[in-house]
């Protein structure tokens, strides 16, 4: 028996144990009137009496049909008795008029609300954890953070709290209005290997969509390259989301660039999001507890980005015991700690992380280094009930040493300051504030100079949510930030060098928002949300800021039809703190759900988006340079707009879930370059860029088996990206001739299988498998030679592609002790990347071979097979 | 400048476990377009009068031959109106010139005609500075275990200058270009360096210094982008240079009309 069915025999047993206490006011229907009941539906139980009595019922239709038990067993009842039961158990009322027995759902108005929290064992969310009324159908589950609400029948009533693998509890709340319940895991279901993880069943009801969600343990289980388990890349196995290919930095979601993704960790922007060029994300996945990754229908409380919100959540720290867990792999060794402190009050965590020092070099004798590490800590601190302070923080950086030559160092800071409070039942707030930056740094030692770039934030976030009525929900807020950039800074080193110190124009700028975001069940079926965000962006000096002819910084040579730098005209002082520029827009989200039945739900959502800050870049893949630049005089505003329309069901009670989607998006103002930019130590970076725009769209399918020995899921994507920069007069040509043209990031194809299997307790398996379209590619369409050097002749822009993409990895895990819950407990992890050591074209090179002199096509192949194996313990 | 990407990519290139291999693909062949490749060079203490341009047409990626374009009119002319006739060597696309005279800041035009169409394009000859020394060091590369050689020279600071270097040794097939400016050097000695693996003890390096103006550093750049392989970025498409044909715009031509002066120097590797 599944515990789908336990449940449900629990609920009839205990509903019946109800009824003799509660014989109510049904006067006026008699109790010696009996009928034999054949269990089934609400509406064949009220059809069967009917049938076999003078009494006839009225009612919605629609309100009957969603139940499809009526929780009735076979046997004889008086009609008191049945009606009592439906009552109880559906929150039905019935009114007997004239043999007509009028019925209607209970209105809630005598209800009184609680709200509360779920934890697991040490203290983390558990989401999507069921809490049912007992003797009841009224129920609700937890949200990401482990949070409920729900209207109670009276001061007497029983709550059920379960999450599958954990024991479930039960509560009786009294006059409490607020709960905070542990749930501790129940070691024989674990014993049984039925492995469900809820957070993986569709949401049917809720009008969000176009969002997917990775736990660590799932993170976990996808083998990666050379052991080292990591978050962004375990994104690439979901649907709509890819990358440039092995070794390279950023993703890109439904067709968008890596600079408009909005990376958040614990609330805090990220502007980097990898170690090594790549190789390696910026999160540690210990200290990871889950992630949602908003694809679209994204709701107005986040913004600044157009094309997707990554949603990252560090572990909370655990507030019942101290424990450490850590791990030895082939790339780097990990370690955590975490406990509570102040008798229970407060809890903190503390991960680090550290790659070894000669990654990829050649151990010669010789003194190079590269390397990174990483720091992730969290502190909270309960007051009251009422009062949480939370501290999050990273620091990270890539160091590289080589020889006399060249040294670079690089990565993100950040630290978050929260303190949640609750001003009384129904009106909760987070008040955040926020500090992120990244900084690169390189030394060229040969060339005699140091260079340093950096962008900087401060933020201020204020959020509330305003809970109005069981089926209107308001989050409401303002966030600020200020940017400081800092697009470089060129020092000589030594007496010696040829360089001029060189400050670029440091540029500042302030982006408030205001945002309303209201979640309305407009009837059992029907689910609304709507929000609107309003979002600014002022340019501020001090900055000098040239001005041209026309106001065109770059301008087009009719000649060659090319576009050239333009020559400014002269330039306008900007005193400190005044305005440059300033833009504004209005974004209104909206996001529709009309439940089917139970299990099965269409949905429908539309959001605007506007992003204000640019990544320069021109590369496949983001460089960790990492040059943002804000919106100004020469530089508009990106702006989105997309729609999507989804079907999601539940099927085989829940074991399996299917996701459809189609999408489509346009993005205005997108930058292009124009040919050969030097985006690099560049003030007027205006004279080489292009305002395009860019589009796409596409079909995404996630079909996902939640429960069993094997567990996964399969994500296809059908898909277009193109981008396009067309002239700005008639006589321009744009560039490629102002026609679209594939983005670097278009995949017409993408699946990926991703699965996991527990044979027993001691072994687990997991693999995947991933197929990509080849990379759009510009092959060149001849050769010809000028100086005495071969040219091979580009002419459009990718307009070919690279071989396809696709690799299969495994890994196996292996626990020696898997029923050891105190002490040292380990285990091994090996797996293999690219099992069949497919060649995969991170790039074709077309060069003449050094020897010969021969135009070549040359593809360099990234990893070829690659086993590993780590080893991760906790005690 | 030096482009820091290259720096990066360059060093997961080196040491990783990746590797490169020589892949068939099948390429398309654009039509034949008229390449024009005119570098007047007039090296510092000569009388500059035997300059060469070369006419060629673009070809298959995979051929070894470029195709010549023989039986063209080429002429130059300077402010004056003096006329230069460029003469065709037969049948090998070479056009030369015994009797140029070149002047630092005149400005000359081209005319080309090829099969009925003309092209012509201007440019000003552009002065460089002298090769003042050079300097060799062995624990150069990024493992310290290659010879550099670096020739220095001393920036104008009065203007804005543009600079191309060009290396040339026995196993190197093709010759090595770089390009440079003073945008963060104005008025300083500056310098340009050379180091190769195969670099060894009784090498010679030949290397030629010009003076170019912007515009063909931007032209240069664009090619050097192109000739590297087009691995990291979206290479530039039909690089065009200051050629023009007055017959029929659409119908364009490659290559550049430039005028550089130059100073030469061998040097032989300790």
């Amino acid at each position: 028996m599944n515990s789908f069915c336990k449940r449900v025999c629990l609920f009839i047993f205990l509903t019946y144990s109800c009824i003799p206490a509660a014989i109510a006011q049904q006067n006026d229907i008699p109790d010696h009137v009996r009928v034999s009941i054949r269990p089934g539906s609400l509406r064949s139980v009220l059809d069967q009496v009917q049938q076999h009595t003078s009494y006839s019922f009225a009612y919605n239709n629609e309100e009957i049909a969603r139940v499809t038990d009526a929780g009735i067993k076979q046997g004889e009842y008086s009609l008191a008795e049945i009606l009592q039961a439906l009552e109880q158990k559906h929150r039905l009322d019935f009114q007997n008029r004239n043999g007509v027995i009028y019925v209607k759902q209970k209105k809630t108005g005598t209800s009184r609300e609680i709200k509360g929290r779920v934890l697991d064992e040490s203290g983390n969310p558990l989401p999507q954890a069921n809490i049912i009324e007992k003797g009841t159908s009224n129920g609700v589950v937890t949200d990401m953070n482990g949070n409920f609400r729900m209207k109670l029948s009276g001061a007497d009533a029983v709550i059920l709290i379960s999450y599958l693998g954990y024991l479930t509890r039960e509560i009786r709340p009294g006059n409490k209005t607020e709960l905070e319940v542990d749930l501790q895991p129940d070691a024989s279901v674990l014993d049984e290997v039925v492995v469900t993880d809820r957070r993986n069943i569709t949401e049917i009801k809720k009008p969000q969509m176009s969002v997917n969600r990775l736990s660590a343990e799932q993170i976990k289980r996808i083998p990666v390259v050379l052991g080292e388990s990591d978050p962004l890349k375990s994104l690439l196995q979901l649907p709509g989301v890819t990358n440039a290919g092995e070794a390279s930095s950023g993703f890109n979601v439904r067709g968008g660039a890596a600079d408009q993704n909005l990376i958040l960790l614990d609330g805090s922007p990220m502007f980097s999001d990898s170690h090594l060029f790549g190789f390696f994300s910026v999160f540690n996945a210990d200290a990871i507890s889950d992630m949602e990754l908003y694809k679209g229908g994204i709701p107005s409380s986040f913004g600044g980005r157009v094309s997707s919100v990554l949603d990252v959540h560090q572990k909370n720290g655990d507030y019942q015991d101290f424990h450490m867990n850590g791990g030895i792999g082939l790339i780097s060794s990990r370690l955590l700690a975490e406990g509570p402190y102040a008798k229970g009050k407060g809890s903190f965590l503390v991960a680090g992380r550290s790659s070894y020092a000669h990654l990829f070099l050649k151990l010669t004798d010789n003194d190079n280094s590269a390397y990174f590490y990483d720091l992730n800590t969290r502190l909270n601190y309960r007051f009251n009930e009422n009062n949480t302070l939370f501290l999050s923080g990273y620091f990270g950086r890539d160091i590289f040493d080589i020889g006399n030559n060249f040294s670079s160092s690089y990565g993100n800071t950040m630290l978050n300051l929260r303190w949640k409070h609750d001003f009384s039942n129904n009106v909760s707030s987070d008040l955040s504030l926020i500090y992120s930056d990244y900084r690169f740094g390189l030394e060229l030692e040969s060339r005699d100079f140091l260079w340093d770039n950096a962008i900087e934030s401060y933020s201020a976030k204020y959020d509330l949510r305003h809970y109005i009525s069981e089926n209107f929900n308001l989050h409401y807020g303002a966030h600020a930030t200020y940017y400081d950039f800092n697009p470089g800074t060129l020092k000589p080193s030594g007496e010696n060098s040829s360089i001029n110190f060189e400050q670029l124009d440091k540029k500042y700028a302030l982006e408030p928002a205001f945002y309303i975001d209201a979640e309305h069940e407009i009837s059992e079926k029907l689910s609304v949300r709507y929000g609107l965000r309003y979002s600014m962006f002022y340019r501020y000096g001090q900055e000098d800021i040239n001005r041209y002819e026309n106001d065109r910084a770059v301008v087009f040579n009719p000649d060659f039809g090319i576009y050239e730098e333009g020559t400014p005209i002269g330039s306008t002082h900007y005193g400190s703190g005044e305005s440059i520029a300033s833009f504004d827009n209005l974004e209104p989200r909206i996001g529709v759900s009309y439940v089917l039945n139970d299990n099965t739900s269409v949905k429908a959502s539309y959001n605007r988006m506007s992003q204000y800050l640019h990544l320069l870049s021109n590369t496949q893949s983001p460089t960790p340079v990492n040059i943002w630049t804000p919106s100004g005089p020469f530089i508009k505003p990106q702006l989105l707009d997309q729609v999507a329309l989804g079907y999601f069901r539940n099927f085989k009670e829940e074991a399996y879930s299917l996701e459809t989607e189609v999408f489509y998006k346009k993005v205005k103002n997108r930058i292009d370059y124009i040919d050969g930019a030097e985006l690099i130590a560049n003030n007027d970076i205006e004279q080489v860029i292009l305002n395009g725009e860019a589009r796409s769209y596409g079909l995404e399918i996630l079909l996902r088996k939640n429960t069993g020995r094997l567990t996964g899921w399969i994500a296809y994507t059908l898909s277009r990206a193109e981008q396009r920069t067309p002239g700005r007069t008639p006589e321009e040509t744009g560039i490629n001739n102002g026609d679209w043209y594939l983005s670097p990031y278009d995949k017409l194809h993408n699946l990926a299988i991703t699965g996991g299997y527990k044979l027993n307790d001691k072994w687990s398996f997991g693999g995947n498998f991933t197929f990509q379209t080849g990379q759009p590619y510009t092959f060149p369409k001849g050769q010809y030679e000028i100086g005495g050097i071969r040219v091979p002749n580009y002419t459009s822009r990718n307009e070919d592609r690279l071989p396809s993409y696709h690799h299969l990895d495994v890994s196996a895990t292996y626990t020696p002790k898997p029923h050891k819950k105190k002490g040292w407990q380990g285990e091994w992890v090996f797996s293999i990347y690219n099992l069949y050591s497919r060649k995969n074209s991170a790039s074709v090179s077309f060069r003449p071979n050094e020897d010969t002199g021969v135009n070549e096509a040359l593809r360099l192949s990234i990893f070829g097979i690659i086993p590993s194996v780590s080893y991760n313990f906790k005690f | 400048m030096v482009s820091f990407k290259y720096i990066f990519l360059f060093i997961i290139l080196t040491g990783l476990v990746s590797c490169e291999d020589v892949v068939d693909m099948d390429l398309d062949t654009e039509e034949p377009r008229l390449v024009i490749d005119a570098g007047i060079e007039w090296e510092k203490g000569t009388d500059g009068k035997r300059q060469t341009i070369k006419l060629t047409t673009t070809t298959d990626y995979y051929s070894s031959e470029i195709p010549p374009v023989s039986n063209a009119e080429v002429y130059v002319t300077n402010s004056n109106g003096t006329v230069f006739d460029f003469v065709e060597t037969p049948g090998t696309g070479m056009y030369v010139c015994t009797g140029f005279v070149p002047v630092i800041g005149e400005t000359y035009t081209l005319t080309v005609t090829v099969d009925g169409e003309t092209y012509t394009a201007s440019e000003q000859l552009m002065s460089v500075p002298e090769i003042t020394r050079i300097e060799q060091e062995d624990d150069a590369g990024f493992l310290s275990d290659e010879i550099e050689v670096t020739f220095y020279y001393q920036d104008n600071p009065e203007e804005n200058n543009h600079y191309m270097s060009k290396f040339e040794t026995d196993f190197l097939i093709y010759p090595e270009y770089d390009i440079n400016d003073d945008k963060f050097t104005q008025g300083n000695e500056m310098f340009d360096s050379f180091s190769h693996e195969d670099l060894e003890t009784g090498d010679r390096l030949d290397i030629t210094f010009y003076g170019i103006s912007e515009r063909f550093d931007n032209y240069m750049s664009l090619i050097l982008e192109a000739t590297d392989g087009g691995s990291f970025s979206t290479p530039p498409a039909n690089v065009r240079g200051n050629l023009i044909n007055t017959t029929n715009e659409e119908n364009y031509a490659y290559g550049y009309f430039r005028l550089c002066e130059t100073d030469m120097r061998s040097y032989v590797v300790e």
